[in-house]
């Protein structure tokens, strides 16, 4: 196992000994990598912060880093793509988690050409992702497809380096919750004429979120019970009559099936390469 | 364009280093042709093709601006 710090100061070298006289090792054994780096801003108002984290292989010879960062200057975040993080517990405090969205998503955004913002919180349940800006209906899309199409990859580049363990939520100029509002007017609104009509009302295609919506505000409606039908992409809710047809029940059976309905990870690890990339101090 | 496509396809690979993103210029579109380790086909690609599906939506959602259509083909 490796022991890791992460260790704040005002300059790399101030750092880097501090963290030699912890780890009580010569600076030339450590090994470093600089995890965020606040440059001061006008002189005084903002003061200089370097946060590095420092570690100390094991072994005392450092692998000879076989591909330098020096190769692609363009990219920007090249720390994102360095070695992971996985294996340090520290890596994972929240404001790194933070930083590590933020910074992959501005990096998507500027290679897109798109001019948007980025906020982000958290509580226990969920970190959430907002994104507001004169381009935010680009990244929305049609139905929204855009704006699933990254919470899919900002959650699956996450999940790669092990950094969320809770739910990832990104919402775009407020998109999903007016959604959702509308998605709960309108499964009132069908209910009421299911009720009226006698008629089973099948709504058209959503994805899963949404679906769960609908079930969820009728779920203890008094009259009609909620299903659904189909494969995706196409799947869709169906809202019937409480006992309608009694034999013709599924829709019970149906439902908890579509409760039940959470994909299965495939899981697809293979062993973590060492060594390689690390940037060492006698670089 | 095509840095956009690298910046993803990097993102989500165990080797980034080893990943190459060619551009062929057609007339109307401009294809992005990724390949990467073959150990990695299957982080790009995806369970039934999520993740290049929604690489798609992206880079398509930039061409927009662009005006030229962007396509990615993912090679063995």
């Amino acid at each position: 196992m490796k022991r890791s710090v992460e260790v704040s100061g005002k300059t790399l070298e101030e750092v880097l000994e501090r963290a030699s006289r912890y780890f009580d090792v010569p600076r030339e054994r450590l090994n470093y990598e600089i995890v965020s780096e606040n440059k001061g801003f006008l002189g005084i108002l903002v003061p200089k912060v370097v946060k590095v984290r420092v570690w100390v292989e094991e072994g005392g010879v450092e692998e000879e880093g076989e591909e330098r960062e020096e190769k692609r200057p363009s990219l920007g975040a090249t720390n994102l793509f360095r070695e992971s993080p996985r294996e340090v517990p520290t890596w994972q405090d929240v404001s790194d988690l933070h930083d590590v969205i933020y910074r992959f998503l501005h990096g998507l955004f500027e290679r897109m050409g798109v001019d948007v913002r980025v906020t982000i919180d958290d509580d226990e349940e969920a970190v959430t992702c907002r994104i507001e800006g004169k381009d935010a209906g680009v990244l929305i899309g049609r139905k929204g497809e855009t704006l699933e199409a990254l919470e899919l990859l900002l959650r699956t580049f996450l999940g790669k380096r092990g950094l969320i363990g809770k739910d990832l939520l990104l919402d775009i100029a407020d998109y999903r919750k007016r959604r959702e509002e509308s998605l709960k007017k309108l499964a009132e609104r069908i209910a009421q004429k299911v009720v009226k009509e006698k008629k089973r009302f099948k709504l058209e295609p959503m994805n899963a979120r949404e679906r769960r919506i609908i079930h969820t505000v009728l779920k203890d409606h008094p009259q009609v019970v909620t299903y659904s039908v189909g494969t995706e992409p196409s799947r869709r809710v169906v809202v019937e009559l409480k006992n309608a047809k009694e034999g013709k029940g599924v829709p019970s059976e149906v439902h908890r099936e579509e409760r039940m309905k959470k994909p299965t990870q495939t899981t697809y690890r293979r062993p973590r390469r060492q060594g390689g990339k690390k940037k060492s101090i006698d670089q | 364009m095509k840095e956009l496509v690298e910046y993803m396809v990097r993102s989500l690979v165990d080797k980034p280093e080893e990943v190459r993103i060619s551009e062929v210029e057609k007339e109307q579109s401009v294809i992005y042709e990724v390949r990467v380790a073959p150990e990695d086909m299957g982080k790009i690609i995806g369970r039934q093709g999520r993740i290049a599906k929604a690489m798609r939506t992206i880079v398509k959602a930039a061409s927009v601006k662009s005006g030229k259509k962007a396509v990615v083909e993912i090679l063995e």
